[in-house]
């Protein structure tokens, strides 16, 4: 008895890597940037390209989130869960530019934890990771000589992960402008992360109009939705929900590319509520986890449980302009470029994260609706 | 430990009503580090990989004795209890998450953190899949809230950083709200 004691206690010095790589995947993100202190093995081994990615699609599933951007005016964004509940409440995220303190900012795009930002003023974009707190500043595509001028407000972005490259791309899509207005025709340019410059590309097709939403990313390509001349609503890429006898159903393209392999996921009505107090109910992302489904009731955002048909509201206080998925990882955005992070930036920027204490469950209301 | 100790699980031989001798169901016949031999059932056997190898690659006979020179007997007894487990829930296949998961919870109960990093290696060594991922679960579960240096004292790990490169690596929120333990 006491030899099999003192075999357990007497330890081996190390574990193989591959054991001590297959507990750590299973940690979250905060927990690994803690374990990243306990010797140089682990920290190498955490920063390394093969383990953040392999964490990132493992821990993906769980750690879904819908980023709110309640407007542009002030730059509060609440992280939420797809049943509706808080995950991380209210992050402020101050950026200095000059001397000014600039906080108009919005979310353009998310992908595999990064975040795209824009701030509203400057017009300056930046990569984000939430999760570890890590950024980048994009440099103005005027740096490269490119030829860009106009309002912020109108141009387009899109952000993603090109595979053949192993690099993040932003698109942006700068509107011409003429006398009446929009075009639509847009310029546009393309930035990666590896190049850390901006590049011109083949404009996009005539006469589609882009939504001022934020593009989704999926299976590998940027899907807006937009408008062709003539009010002609169309999504450039793929349809989110089609709309049928007063409800939408969500579709889901199981292979991408495969017609027939459209599968209907999830329906949820058009209009919820009372008489007096109806409910136009839009869809706000596309992923369903446990059959509930994030939704916009009348601009704010509920979570909707397909079976039960009923409603959770929540973040009552805030009217949603925008969103977008996000889920939790390690990536970073200055790990693709080796002329390094640390290039003297001619802003004054600055990132601090205020966290408000009362995570507020005060906002959340269950609505039984039949 | 000099008497050669028989796993409960084997199999006594059958006689049918008739009197004749029914097949005996195939055994497999190990040795651990620390000198003490296990019979195993083919079925239970076979669920580790480094065993199926050594015996199906060069078709070697369930006669020899197979050396598991990293194992030791306690880690070996508790592998073939999971094991055993886990065949007879896949068999039955009825409620088979429902009652792993029983399993699991009682499994891991009794074990010190120091058991289960023991036996996550002998999982990796033994080559069993299934068994690594519920053990690194397990271990990962434990772990989640505690603090750096109970992680370092647990793995056994020296601190090879100096105070700049910890500063530097260091973030310093993702260390509010952790257990207050002491290993």
């Amino acid at each position: 008895m006491s030899s099999k004691r003192s075999k357990a206690d007497a330890m081996l010095p190390y574990l193989p890597l591959e054991v001590i790589t297959q507990i750590l995947e299973k940690l979250a993100v905060k927990t690994l940037l803690r374990f990243k202190v306990v010797c140089k093995l682990w920290c190498a081994l955490i920063s390394s390209d093969q383990f953040v990615r392999r964490h990132s699609s493992l821990c993906a599933s769980n750690t879904q989130r819908i980023i709110m951007n309640p407007s542009d005016l002030l730059f509060d964004l609440g992280f939420y869960s797809v049943d509706g509940s808080l995950v991380l409440d209210k992050t402020s995220v101050d950026i200095r530019i000059g001397s000014h303190n600039h906080n108009r900012c919005s979310v353009k795009g998310s992908c595999d934890g990064l975040v795209c930002l824009k701030e509203c003023v400057t017009g300056t974009t930046l990569i984000w990771n939430p999760s570890t707190r890590d950024f980048k500043v994009l440099p103005s595509p005027s740096e490269g000589g490119l030829n860009v001028r106009g309002k912020y407000e109108l141009w387009r972005y899109g952000f993603g992960y090109d595979y053949n490259s192993d690099d993040y791309k932003v698109l942006t899509l700068i509107p011409y402008q003429i006398s009446f207005g929009n075009s639509g025709s847009y310029k546009s340019i393309i930035y990666t992360l590896r190049s850390d410059s901006w590049r011109r590309i083949q404009d996009s097709p005539l006469g589609i109009f882009f939504h001022n939403t934020p593009s989704t990313f999926a299976s590998g390509s940027l899907h807006w939705t937009a408008e062709k001349t003539g009010c002609v609503g169309v999504i450039v890429a793929f349809d989110l929900a089609t709309v049928d006898d007063g409800s939408y159903d969500m579709w889901e393209m199981r292979e991408y590319g495969v017609p027939e392999s459209w599968t209907k996921t999830v329906t949820f009505p058009r209009k919820l509520g009372t008489v007096e107090y109806p409910m136009i109910l839009k869809p706000l992302t596309w992923s369903i986890e446990k059959g509930k489904i994030l939704l916009y009731a009348n601009g704010n955002p509920v979570s909707y449980n397909a079976s039960k048909n009923s409603l959770v509201h929540f973040a009552r206080d805030v009217y949603i302009l925008s969103s977008v998925g996000y889920e939790e990882s390690l990536v970073s955005p200055n790990a693709y470029n080796n002329l390094g992070a640390n290039k003297i930036c001619p802003l004054n920027i600055r990132i601090v994260l205020r966290k408000h204490v009362n995570c507020s469950d005060r906002s959340r209301k269950f609505v039984q609706i039949k | 430990m000099s008497a050669p100790a028989e796993n409960e699980a084997s199999i006594k031989q059958e006689n049918g009503p008739s009197g004749t001798v029914q097949e005996k169901p195939k055994k497999i016949v190990v040795r651990t580090g620390d000198g003490e031999v296990f019979e195993l059932k083919e079925e239970v056997a076979m669920e580790m990989e480094t065993i199926k190898t050594f015996f199906m690659e060069d078709n070697i006979s369930y006669e020899t004795v197979m050396p598991l020179t990293n194992v030791d007997s306690w880690e070996l007894v508790k592998v073939i209890e999971y094991c055993s487990k886990y065949v007879e829930l896949k068999n039955k296949q009825e409620n088979f998450h429902k009652e792993l998961k029983a399993f699991q919870d009682e499994f891991v109960k009794s074990m010190s953190p120091k058991t289960l990093l023991s036996l996550s290696n002998v999982a990796n060594y033994l080559e069993i899949k299934y068994f690594l991922d519920f053990i690194c679960q397990a271990i990962a579960d434990h772990i989640k809230n505690k603090d750096v240096e109970y992680v370092r004292e647990l793995f056994g790990v020296e601190n090879d950083f100096t105070e700049e490169e910890m500063a530097k690596a260091e973030a310093p929120w993702a260390h509010e709200n952790l257990d207050k333990d002491l290993y």
